[in-house]
Parts: structure tokens; C-alpha cells; sequence
């Protein structure tokens, strides 16, 4: 074996110098983590102007409304719908109400041990359909557009598949319809284990143990590389604030209903009856050529948790003929808040439904 | 006969030598007190000669402490006798030889049971090639699991008895369903520490190299970035194989029965103080769930016949 020969000096002379770095740069961190810091999040105006149980209704109001009809967006029940509204100018719902957008949004809460019973069923037929049937009296509309993110965008579907009648146009972005791919971890497990008994034991599955799970799909960039960055940008202010934005939108986990968390791994991630057209809600089969209304489905090529192969099935399985998928270079949350995404996203929701507001429009005039 | 044996009974003579020349030296002393003791002097009867009414109350406690004295010396001269004597040295030499007999097969019994259990652990060793980590494996912690359920687990399925039976066995439950839920928990730790392992290994046998040239790594950062892509490639081969989803599973599996189980038990403390356990609760729920669903749909029949009357 050779003898090492270990360059002392260098080694010494690095750890000086790191050592005058290190001191500086913990100096302006304490500056920076002691002093002001504005990470409010989800600060755009807004109202509520529905309530039923845990559910409410949040209304944005552009300044200048030009879309007829209003938007409502439909968040999963797995974290919070604030990340739409993280900060200004990188706020997807900042975004759509300078492009005129009337926007209402779903805030699903936080479930107690009282709402473990309550299936997809439930959120779909029950809150949503309110839902929609409040913002179409209160705005004097026979339907609204309909934009879903992720488990919400599964809502959406379900509901545009079993209430055509009541929506005008849809937006799926994120959203999983296709569950039988083994390109994401999550799909590998769900598949492969018996989570939903979790379901059973929790009476509702705990937001904090779904936390973990997803911080399991990769843990050296989740748990020990993003925490490194921090610590490497502690002393600038910014970066800092816009840190503590994210981390308190994604620790901000509410439970899901138990009957909700069974069904959806069963229903989809197991027998994936969704895009076979064999899901049954409340006994009413939800056939997705029933969705003929336009549809513009959203997804990211990077995307860890819903990766492209669950989602760019589902616009060859609806009877729309007016039908767009689009695929962004990005993961999972880049989509809502990369500055780069931020320029495309929102801009070419506003555009596309605007298009189609106009041609229903100008169908109405007879132009 | 064994060696336990022979040593109990060695002892038990030594008793009953030392009762024999004990049952002697009260034999003698008693039949000496007989003829030596003037039991007159032993005389409680302090107002033997006094009225009984006289001062009856203020010596209450006086006459009750001389009655039982006077009882103890009057049963003392009977027991005395030479054939009380001789019976109850009977009776002593019997009982004696009961306990030598009982501490004979006691003392046979616990070390049968301590040659058990010095079997059962020595059963570690033909399960595993342990105390070296490097063949640490699935196998190690499902031989540990085996052992347990061959060895150890029985002690907690033996039937409980009495008023609180159910309560002992549900913490016996308890304990079983805490043990097996905690080997897989160990288990997945340990498949969460390969990554680290193999990339560390990789990332020192690099270094070696290069300190072998007389290189230093010069920025720590890209050393770093080196070593979490390493990790992060090693991680996704780990999470993505058969052997951590099985882990997982039995995981997530053993964990629920711990908690069913964990559930029950505090539902025995809630009845106690009378506070209403989660099943109760949940059942409560259900029902507040399927009513607020009849009412609705009941309310939704009402508006259109309703609408249908206009």
C-alpha cells in the first residue's frame, strides 16, 4: 500500500480562509434572521363569501373583469391552496386578475376526526356541486370555468365528467388520471403496499405522515440539499424570506378524510378505474367521454410525484374536440411558482379562456 | 438425581438438624419452667380484690391488656406439657420437611427454567452471523423476528386469569405488536443508512486517489455537489427496489396493528374516568354523517316537489 502524502499546508490554508468566509457571512445571517422579514403568504385581497362545514369560498375580484365567466379553482386536499398566492408578483392568482380573471377558490380547510366519512362523493357532489350552483346565482351564469390542481384536478374532472352541463371550460394542471406507470416513486409505492389501512388506524390520514412520505421520495434533495442552500444563502435577505414562504406553505398540511385517503388509493392507484372509465361515485359511473367541454391539461416534465405518463393520457380519453396538452420543463410546484413558469402560466390560462369566452360570445351574437 | 437436587436436599437436612435440636431445647426449657417457674408470681390480677364496678371506666384499657395477659400465661402452662410438647415438635418436624422438600424442587425448577433461557439466547447465534454489521442484512432482522415468535412470544400468549384478564392480556397484546412494529421500524432505519454507506465509501476511496497524487480538493463545494448526486442516484435505487417496498409494507402493516391494539388498551383507562373512547366517538360521527346526508338529500325531494306544486 502506498504511503498517502497529505498536503497539510493547503489543508490549513483552505480552512483559514473558509473560517474568515464563514464568520462574515454568519454575521449578516444573524442581521438578516434577527431584522424584519416579510413572509406572509395568500396576502391578495379576497372574500369569503361561502361556508359550508370545514369548506369555504374565497372570491378575488380583478380590477377590471373580462372574462364573463368566472374561474374557479379547485385545490387538492393535500396541502393548502395559499401555494397559488405565495407572494406578490409570484402569484398565480395575482397573475390571472391582472389578465381580468374572476377568480373563486376552494379552500378545503382543515378535516377533523368528525369528517373521516366523507368519500370523494362527498367533496365532489356534495361541496363542489354547491359550489359552482352558489357562483352561478350569485353571478347570474348557467356555468363556470373550472381549473383543478393535482388531487383537485381529479375533482374537477370527476365533476365536469358527471355535471357537463355546468362547466364551460376546463383546466386540469398536475393532475394524475393515468395510475398504472411505475415512473414514479409514489405510484411504485401505492402500489406495492397497504397504505390505506393507515386510513382505518388514523380516522383521518395525518397531513404531518404524508409530509414525511413525500420528503421520502428524495430525501438527499428534500431533507439535506435544500436545507445546505439555505444555510449557503442565509445572509441574503430575500432568498431567505422567500425560504420561509415555501417552507410554511409545505408544512402547512392538513389531515385527509379517511373514507376520501381509502378511496383514492384503491380506486386509483390500485384498480386505476379513472381513465378505464370504470370509477363509480355515489353509484353513477364517471365516463370521461362525458367531458366535451374544452380542456387544456397542464403538467411538468420533471415532475417527481405526478410524473408526464399519468397525465398525457387523459386528453385522448374525453370526448372533447377542443383539447390541448401542454408540458412545461418543470416539477411538480415550479409550474405555480418558477418565475420563468410565472411568465407562460397564467398568461396562457387568461388567453385560452378568453378565447373561449369570446367565441360563445360571438356564437351568442350569430358573428 | 441432579446436582440441584442433591444441593437442596443437603439443605434441607441442615434444617432439619437444626429443628431437631431446636424442638430439644424447647422440650427441655418447658418441662424445666413446669417444675421451676412459680407461675403465681405471674399474677395480672391487679384488682382481683377490688369491686368490678369500682373505677370500671378509668381502668378500661388496665383490665383489657391483664385479661389477655392472664389468656397468653394460662395457654403458655398448657402448651408446656410434655405431650403438647411432643405433638407440636410433630407438627414442626412435618412442616420442616415440607419446606426442604418444596425448596428442593424450587430451587430444580428455576434452574431448568435458567438453562431455558440461556438456550433461547444462545438461539441468536445459529440465527444470524451477527456482531459484524457487514452481514447485517434482511435475513438478520427476520431471524430476530423468528426468534422472538419461537422463543419469547409464547410467554405473552399464556392465558390470563381473574377479574382483569382482559386488561393483561390486551398489554400483553400491546407489548407483542410493539415488538414486531419496532423490528421493522429498525429495519427500515437501517435500509435509510445503505445510501449513506455506499456513497461515503465511493466519495473515500476518491479522495484516497487523490490524496495519493497530492491533491487536495480545492472547493468544498463541488466536492459536495459530487457527493449528493451520489447520494441522490444511490437513494432513488434504493426506494425504487422490492426489498424497501416489502419493508415498507411491513412497516405500514405492523404499525396499524400497533395502533389497534394501543387504542383498545386506552379505551379500557377512558371507561375508567368515564370519558368517552374514540370508537364511541366515531360511531357518533357516522351517524351525524349519514343524517346530515339523509337531510340533504331529503331537502333537495322537498324543494323540487316544491318547484313541481308552482
Amino acid at each position: 500500500m502506498n504511503q498517502v502524502k497529505i498536503p497539510v499546508d493547503l489543508i490549513l490554508k483552505n480552512i483559514t480562509e473558509d473560517r474568515k468566509a464563514t464568520s462574515s457571512k454568519l454575521r449578516k445571517a444573524s442581521a438578516v434572521l434577527t431584522g424584519q422579514l416579510d413572509t406572509d403568504i395568500s396576502t391578495t385581497p379576497h372574500d369569503i363569501v361561502y361556508e359550508e362545514d370545514r369548506v369555504k369560498l374565497k372570491h378575488y375580484k380583478p380590477e377590471k373583469t373580462r372574462l364573463k365567466t368566472p374561474l374557479l379553482i379547485i385545490y387538492a386536499l393535500i396541502n393548502r391552496e395559499t401555494m397559488l398566492d405565495l407572494q406578490p408578483r409570484r402569484s398565480v392568482v395575482e397573475s390571472l386578475l391582472n389578465q381580468g380573471v374572476e377568480i373563486f377558490m376552494v379552500d378545503w380547510g382543515y378535516p377533523t376526526r368528525k369528517d373521516q366519512y366523507l368519500t370523494i362523493g362527498d367533496h365532489v357532489n356534495g361541496y363542489i356541486a354547491n359550489i359552482v350552483d352558489f357562483i352561478c346565482k350569485d353571478k347570474k351564469v348557467k356555468q363556470v370555468n373550472i381549473m383543478g390542481i393535482c388531487m383537485g384536478g381529479v375533482f374537477s374532472i370527476i365533476y365536469a365528467a358527471l355535471h357537463p352541463h355546468k362547466v364551460k371550460n376546463l383546466v386540469t394542471t398536475v393532475t394524475p388520471t393515468n395510475f398504472d406507470t411505475d415512473k414514479g416513486l409514489l405510484n411504485i409505492w401505492m402500489k406495492s403496499t397497504n397504505a390505506q389501512v393507515l386510513g382505518d388506524v388514523y380516522s383521518n390520514m395525518p397531513g404531518d405522515i404524508m409530509n414525511l412520505g413525500f420528503l421520502l421520495l428524495n430525501p438527499a434533495r428534500l431533507i439535506i440539499d435544500k436545507y445546505i442552500g439555505f444555510l449557503q444563502n442565509i445572509d441574503d435577505k430575500n432568498f431567505v424570506e422567500n425560504f420561509i414562504r415555501m417552507e410554511k406553505w409545505i408544512f402547512d398540511s392538513p389531515d385527509v378524510p379517511a373514507a376520501t385517503f381509502k378511496q383514492f388509493i384503491t380506486d386509483f392507484y390500485k384498480k386505476n378505474l379513472l381513465i378505464e372509465n370504470k370509477l363509480e361515485i355515489d353509484g353513477e359511473r364517471v365516463d370521461l367521454k362525458n367531458i366535451t367541454m374544452p380542456v387544456l391539461n397542464f403538467y411538468g416534465k420533471f415532475d417527481h410525484l405526478v410524473p408526464p405518463e399519468a397525465c398525457d393520457r387523459f386528453t385522448s380519453e374525453i370526448g372533447s374536440k377542443d383539447k390541448e396538452d401542454i408540458c412545461f420543463n418543470t416539477g411538480h410546484i415550479g409550474i405555480y411558482v418558477s418565475s420563468k413558469c410565472q411568465k407562460e402560466f397564467a398568461p396562457k390560462i387568461a388567453e385560452w379562456l378568453h378565447q373561449r369566452d369570446s367565441q360563445t360570445k360571438a356564437k351568442k351574437t350569430g358573428n | 438425581m441432579t446436582e440441584s437436587t442433591m444441593q437442596g436436599n443437603e439443605f434441607g437436612k441442615l434444617i432439619e438438624s437444626w429443628m431437631e435440636v431446636s424442638k430439644s431445647f424447647w422440650q427441655d426449657f418447658g418441662a424445666k419452667q413446669g417444675d421451676t417457674i412459680d407461675m403465681s408470681n405471674l399474677n395480672f390480677d391487679f384488682f382481683k380484690n377490688t369491686d368490678e364496678g369500682e373505677d370500671e371506666d378509668n381502668y378500661k384499657t388496665y383490665r383489657t391488656w391483664e385479661a389477655s395477659a392472664n389468656n397468653f400465661t394460662s395457654f403458655l402452662k398448657i402448651m408446656a406439657t410434655p405431650k403438647n410438647q411432643e405433638e407440636l415438635s410433630k407438627g414442626v418436624i412435618a412442616f420442616t420437611e415440607a419446606m426442604t422438600q418444596l425448596t428442593g424442587e424450587t430451587l430444580e425448577n428455576f434452574t431448568d427454567f435458567q438453562s431455558q433461557m440461556v438456550s433461547s439466547f444462545a438461539k441468536i447465534n445459529e440465527h444470524t452471523k451477527a456482531y459484524t454489521l457487514d452481514e447485517l442484512n434482511h435475513s438478520a432482522f427476520e431471524s430476530f423476528r423468528d426468534l422472538y415468535r419461537s422463543e419469547f412470544q409464547k410467554y405473552l400468549n399464556i392465558p390470563k386469569i381473574g377479574l382483569p384478564r382482559e386488561f393483561h392480556e390486551r398489554l400483553s397484546q400491546l407489548a407483542d405488536k410493539y415488538t414486531l412494529f419496532y423490528s421493522h421500524l429498525i429495519e427500515l432505519f437501517y435500509f435509510f443508512s445503505l445510501p449513506f454507506e455506499k456513497t461515503n465509501r465511493a466519495m473515500n476511496k476518491r479522495i484516497h486517489k487523490m490524496l495519493e497524487k497530492g491533491e487536495l480538493v480545492e472547493d468544498s463545494k463541488e466536492a459536495y455537489g459530487e457527493w449528493i448526486k451520489m447520494l441522490e442516484k444511490n437513494f432513488m435505487e434504493m426506494l425504487k427496489s422490492s426489498e424497501y417496498t416489502e419493508v415498507l409494507n411491513n412497516t405500514i402493516i405492523s404499525l396499524a396493528a400497533c395502533k389497534n391494539v394501543k387504542r383498545d388498551v386506552v379505551a379500557i383507562f377512558l371507561k375508567d374516568l368515564q370519558i368517552p373512547t374514540s370508537t364511541e366517538m366515531d360511531d357518533v360521527y357516522k351517524t351525524l354523517y349519514q343524517m346530515k346526508k339523509k337531510i340533504n338529500e331529503l331537502s333537495k325531494q322537498v324543494e323540487m316537489l316544491q318547484n313541481a306544486a308552482k
